[in-house]
């Protein structure tokens, strides 16, 4: 189930949520790109293993430094 | 005289001075002149440390008059991007909020440079807390091109990529979170890396986002950076993020061989709308290194799009964080890129830290899929023409667009953290400069210099000066 991402929601969570004015206007253009957004993430997040640790980024990096890194 | 030492690159004023057959005071004085007589017209310094920068020219000379042992920068004058901090020294960012702002500490890559004997010409100018890609600033004035005034420069690091551009020093340090040091290089005509991130020290330098933010240099020729970059890479304690590879010495791996190196052209994403000008710079400079021994390889690559909205997914929290007291309590002070902080209040906790998850493994998947059939991938670093101040006005037609089709290319490269290197490769119809990016796998640096060095010594893109750098006292 989806429910589309409107200006209220992200007025009133700027407000409410994080103590911040965003504007109506404002908050309508940032609807849907934050929706867009959100939705990338989650369609990302499909594959992610509960034991995917952010912090293995840098880590990860250093063992793709050349093509025969163990991983 | 001026011109002839002004139009040395940074490594041949670094062996004139250490053979004193140059003085750091001479140098010093060219380019202090240099950038009096540009910054009515392209704005690219905030601050000139006249006094300091003669100061410290004398003591480089005095220095070398004793026969002391003296680094690979040592009297040669440079400038940063005016939010890497010294201890005292005002470090604005280019913000109206940060005005006065005297940080406690310095930056490593502040007292790394300093150790290696470089002289501080001042503070350039940048985007608002390094926030927007067309280099623009309500606070301090527009940074200008000097290959014509009429456009932007890029962003974040304008004065970086324009003050090097009009020879008004010979490098300089930028900031390259989504592309800030590779479009102000690549607008301006000068060479520039974002590293590996890791690579470099982000100690006291002003964060945008703390898991995308690199420090890179940015140069008239891709030697200059493999200096620079020499100097400021390496493990740092202060930054719990940089890596302890060891740090080769770039400037010996410049051998001009590139015979048989697989270069890697994207068939998808990198050239959606580009202009026939770009594709013409494109193709001419692949053809050069062809002509080098290199081979040309086309592949798809996968999805940079999603790494450029997982990147937004990640930053845009990040730069929220940062700013959040500043945004409750002084919206006032901010310029119209405020709006660039505001999704980031939004986007759900969980969304942010499932992008965080997702992106060492999206990472491997795009250089083990990219890096296991080719070296190097060569592509735009911006896919139109240089846009004008105009375009990128606020109200105007289509800006969001432009702004946004500025960062496309590079933000990939700043989610999967691999190093790219932005070389001057032409110019389109309108006069202003084309350049292409080299990425490589992580840690890849020395190869991206070695393939950029080849092309330049092949070249002269590098050596052309903008009219602006000759006539600007006319």
């Amino acid at each position: 189930m989806k429910n589309k991402v409107t200006g209220k929601l992200i007025e009133s969570s700027a407000l409410q949520l994080r103590r911040t004015r965003v504007g109506e206007a404002r908050a309508k253009v940032l609807a849907p790109d934050i929706e867009r957004l959100n939705d990338v993430a989650l369609a990302a997040a499909e594959d992610n293993d509960f034991n995917d640790e952010p912090a293995r980024f840098a880590s990860m990096l250093v063992r793709l430094k050349s093509p025969d890194s163990r991983r | 005289m001026s011109n002839e030492i002004l139009d040395l690159s940074l490594t041949e004023i670094a062996a004139a001075i250490r053979k004193r057959k140059i003085s750091s005071l001479e140098a010093t004085r060219a380019c202090l002149e240099q950038a009096q007589r540009v910054q009515p017209h392209i704005n690219c310094f905030i601050s000139i440390e006249a006094g300091d920068a003669l100061k410290a020219s004398r003591a480089a000379d005095r220095a070398l008059t004793r026969g002391a042992r003296v680094g690979p920068l040592h009297g040669v004058p440079l400038a940063h991007k005016d939010l890497f901090y010294r201890k005292g020294h005002v470090s604005t960012a280019g913000a109206k909020i940060l005005r006065d702002y005297r940080p406690e500490v310095t930056a490593t890559v502040v007292e790394r440079m300093q150790a290696a004997g470089a002289i501080w010409l001042g503070t350039l100018n940048m985007s608002e807390f390094a926030g927007n890609p067309t280099g623009q600033n309500d606070h301090f004035g527009d940074c200008r091109n000097p290959w014509n005034t009429q456009h932007i420069t890029g962003g974040s690091s304008s004065g970086s990529g324009a003050a090097v551009a009009a020879r008004a020093c010979y490098g300089a340090l930028g900031s390259d979170t989504g592309g800030s040091i590779r479009h102000p290089a690549a607008f301006n005509g000068v060479v520039g890396l974002k590293p590996t991130n890791g690579l470099v020290s982000r100690f006291g330098v002003l964060p945008r986002s703390w898991s995308l933010d690199t420090v890179g240099p940015l140069a008239r020729t891709v030697r200059d950076c493999a200096r620079l970059t020499r100097v400021v890479a390496g493990v740092d304690v202060k930054d719990p993020t940089c890596s302890s590879e060891r740090v080769p010495d770039y400037e010996k791996e410049l051998t001009g061989k590139i015979r048989g190196l697989k270069i890697g052209v994207p068939t998808n994403y990198y050239y959606d709308g580009a202009s026939a000008d770009v594709r013409r710079c494109m193709e001419q400079s692949l053809d050069a290194l062809e002509s080098l021994g290199a081979r040309v390889i086309e592949l798809a690559v996968p999805d940079p799009q999603r790494a450029l909205d997982l990147s937004n997914v990640i930053s845009q929290p990040e730069v929220a964080a940062i700013h959040a007291r500043w945004l409750r309590e002084r919206q006032e002070d901010y310029s119209i890129w405020r709006a660039g902080i505001e999704p980031g209040l939004i986007i759900p906790a969980a969304s942010y830290l499932e992008a965080q998850m997702a992106r060492p493994r999206l990472t491997r998947e795009f250089v083990d899929e990219v890096f296991g059939k080719v070296d190097v991938l060569h592509a735009p670093v911006f896919a139109k023409p240089v846009p004008t101040i105009a375009e990128a006005m606020p109200g105007t037609p289509d800006r969001v667009v432009t702004i946004q089709a500025i960062s496309r290319n590079n933000r990939p490269a700043n989610f999967f953290g691999i190093p790219a290197l932005s070389v001057p490769a032409g110019f389109a119809s309108n006069g202003l400069p084309v350049a292409f990016q080299i990425m490589g796998r992580p840690y890849s640096e020395a190869l991206l210099f070695r393939v950029g060095d080849a092309y330049q010594r092949i070249t002269d893109w590098h050596e052309r000066a903008p009219a602006l750098s000759r006539n600007a006292a006319a």
